[in-house]
């Protein structure tokens, strides 16, 4: 009788136990296109209370659109080159934007009018990012570098210097302590927000192509990064240890995501596949092939809106099934601080 | 005696107020010097000019970092910058210093292209469109760069090779490279570059040094024809 509970009974209790619980936690979620650029989508963002998504494209112009509804609702332009990547300030009020044509340009959100431009970079910009006060913007280039530019004086005034090749992406942690910046060289480097300082703090490896993107989750506990060979690590912050490694896609991950539970993620690739995982055991809560290659991801603070921004020029939204969160609790938004 | 005291305290506060205002008046410029080509450190003289032309501060980058540092600016001015080096081709720019407290010193980088008979300066930004030979708009900024580098060293002359953007015909190739070269022939000579000083190499073949990628890039990384500027006199 006791070998029967322990080979039978036991195993069959803790098989069905991992079922629910596997099936508790996939998420469903119904595809929409909600509309198009003129060329490749590059750059998703989605504002602080989520209400609001930018897009960014290779055809030089940025989009602002509604959610839920995924209305298109202003076209920006005035780069001269690809737009690159986007974010919006914390207040929501401001969306800066980096371009192959070396500059961060920054917008008013509710008039889409240009209110200054950064010229500083020696070559194109990739990424670009609001500290959490809006006092400062960070970018990346493909000059090796990471500038700090002075929101309140429109001008450059740190330049962090260390990265060996091109640096592809940064994010501030949104405790404002941290910025974390990602390279050709295969690296992620932590930098203290300090003016002080000029080397980096710690220097991340473990990825053996090119990062190219970094996020910090919403408690900056910990930080997502990805790379050119579809593959997403994660890592415990500040100290800098690899939690985990999950082989994401078969292709480039350009961009990631975290939901507000600092569990959940969301990454994209060039493989047509956006999908959801979570990061504390590597589970693949939800996989989808959306039809075109993916630049560029983000979600609302619950994960039940993604946006994907693809290489067709379509922009699309998988919206969660309604049965599936029933009962879940109300979007609380991302404090105004992503 | 009390009175002489208080002179003399006013006097200090007087000397070391104004000491203290000027300190803010002034700041460093710190960055890097890059050889464009290359993306290596780059030695060059950096120094910095006034309103009036007048030379307000200099220093040598490291040639082994790019590092220069120019102190006693002043805050709010805007200053000439110029870049010399008998390696290289003499260059400018514009720096404007920002007013603030809160900072002693700003960061600003350049870079500087080698001044050699055969060096080959890539366009790092394309100035036409993917499979267009007609100047993006906005491609002026970009080609100011070229236009100021011929004026300030007038006794240069330039190839200018390029390459298109996928393999094809090569005769369709050629017809469009030079369609390319052309029109950036056409922006230099409307803007002061001697035409005799400009020869046009299009080709029919991509890049066999840069050619475009057979796999999917990363963002920022789409493949357009190179353009580069070959020095040919100098």
């Amino acid at each position: 009788m006791r070998n029967m509970l322990k080979y039978v009974a036991i195993p069959i209790a803790s098989y069905i136990v991992m079922s629910i619980s596997a099936f508790a936690q996939q998420r469903t979620y119904d595809l929409k296109t909600v509309g198009k650029h003129e060329d490749e989508v590059l750059g998703v963002f989605v504002n602080g209370d989520n209400t609001r998504f930018a897009t960014s494209s290779l055809d030089e112009s940025i989009k602002i659109w509604s959610i839920p509804e995924g209305k298109d609702l202003m076209t920006i332009k005035g780069h001269l080159g690809h737009v690159n990547n986007i974010s919006f300030s914390g207040d929501d009020k401001q969306i800066a934007s980096a371009s192959t044509d070396r500059t961060v340009r920054v917008w008013d959100v509710a008039t889409g009018t240009q209110q200054y431009v950064l010229t500083g970079h020696t070559a194109e910009v990739i990424g670009v990012y609001f500290s959490p006060k809006n006092d400062y913007i960070a970018s990346t280039s493909f000059d090796r570098t990471v500038k700090l530019w002075d929101t309140k004086l429109r001008t450059e005034v740190k330049t962090l210097r260390g990265h060996t090749d091109k640096t592809n992406d940064v994010a501030y942690s949104y405790d404002g302590q941290y910025l974390a910046s990602c390279s050709d060289d295969k690296t992620i480097k932590i930098w203290s927000t300090d003016m002080n300082s000029k080397e980096a703090l710690l220097t991340l490896s473990g990825h053996d192509t090119q990062v190219l993107t970094v996020l910090y989750s919403f408690d900056s506990k910990r930080l997502a990064s990805a790379d050119e060979k579809g593959v997403v690590k994660i890592w415990e912050m500040p100290s800098g240890t690899l939690l985990r490694t999950i082989n994401a896609h078969n292709e480039i991950v350009q961009s990631v995501s975290w939901a507000e539970d600092n569990r959940t993620i969301v990454t994209a690739s060039l493989d047509k596949f956006v999908k959801l995982w979570n990061s504390d055991t590597g589970e693949n809560l939800m996989s989808m092939d959306v039809g075109s290659d993916i630049w560029g991801v983000d979600l609302t603070s619950s994960a039940d809106h993604i946006m994907v921004g693809c290489a067709d020029g379509s922009v699309k939204m998988l919206v969660e099934k309604k049965e599936a969160i029933k009962g879940k609790e109300k979007p609380k938004g991302k404090g105004g601080k992503k | 005696m009390k009175n002489l005291s208080q002179l003399f305290l006013s006097s200090l506060f007087l000397i070391f107020g104004f000491h203290s205002a000027s300190a803010q008046q002034i700041m460093s410029v710190t960055g890097a010097v890059i050889d464009q080509t290359t993306r290596n450190p780059a030695s060059v003289i950096v120094s910095f000019y006034d309103k009036n032309n007048k030379k307000m501060g200099s220093s040598k980058s490291n040639s082994a970092t790019g590092f220069y540092l120019v102190t006693g600016l002043k805050q709010g001015e805007t200053y000439k910058v110029q870049l010399e080096s008998p390696d290289y081709f003499k260059d400018e720019y514009e720096v404007t210093l920002p007013v603030s407290k809160k900072y002693a010193d700003v960061s600003r980088d350049f870079t500087v292209k080698p001044l050699a008979k055969g060096s080959k300066i890539l366009l790092e930004v394309p100035p036409f469109e993917l499979k267009k030979s007609k100047l993006r708009v906005g491609a002026e900024d970009y080609l100011a760069d070229v236009k100021k580098m011929m004026i300030l060293n007038p006794g240069v002359s330039v190839e200018i090779q390029i390459y298109p953007d996928a393999e094809g015909d090569p005769a369709v190739n050629e017809a469009f490279t030079m369609e390319r070269a052309q029109a950036i022939k056409k922006y230099l000579i409307d803007n002061g570059v001697r035409e005799q000083k400009i020869v046009l190499k299009a080709s029919g073949q991509t890049d066999s040094v840069n050619p475009p990628p057979k796999y999917k890039t990363a963002k920022g990384k789409r493949y357009i024809g190179p353009i580069y500027i070959v020095v040919t006199k100098v």
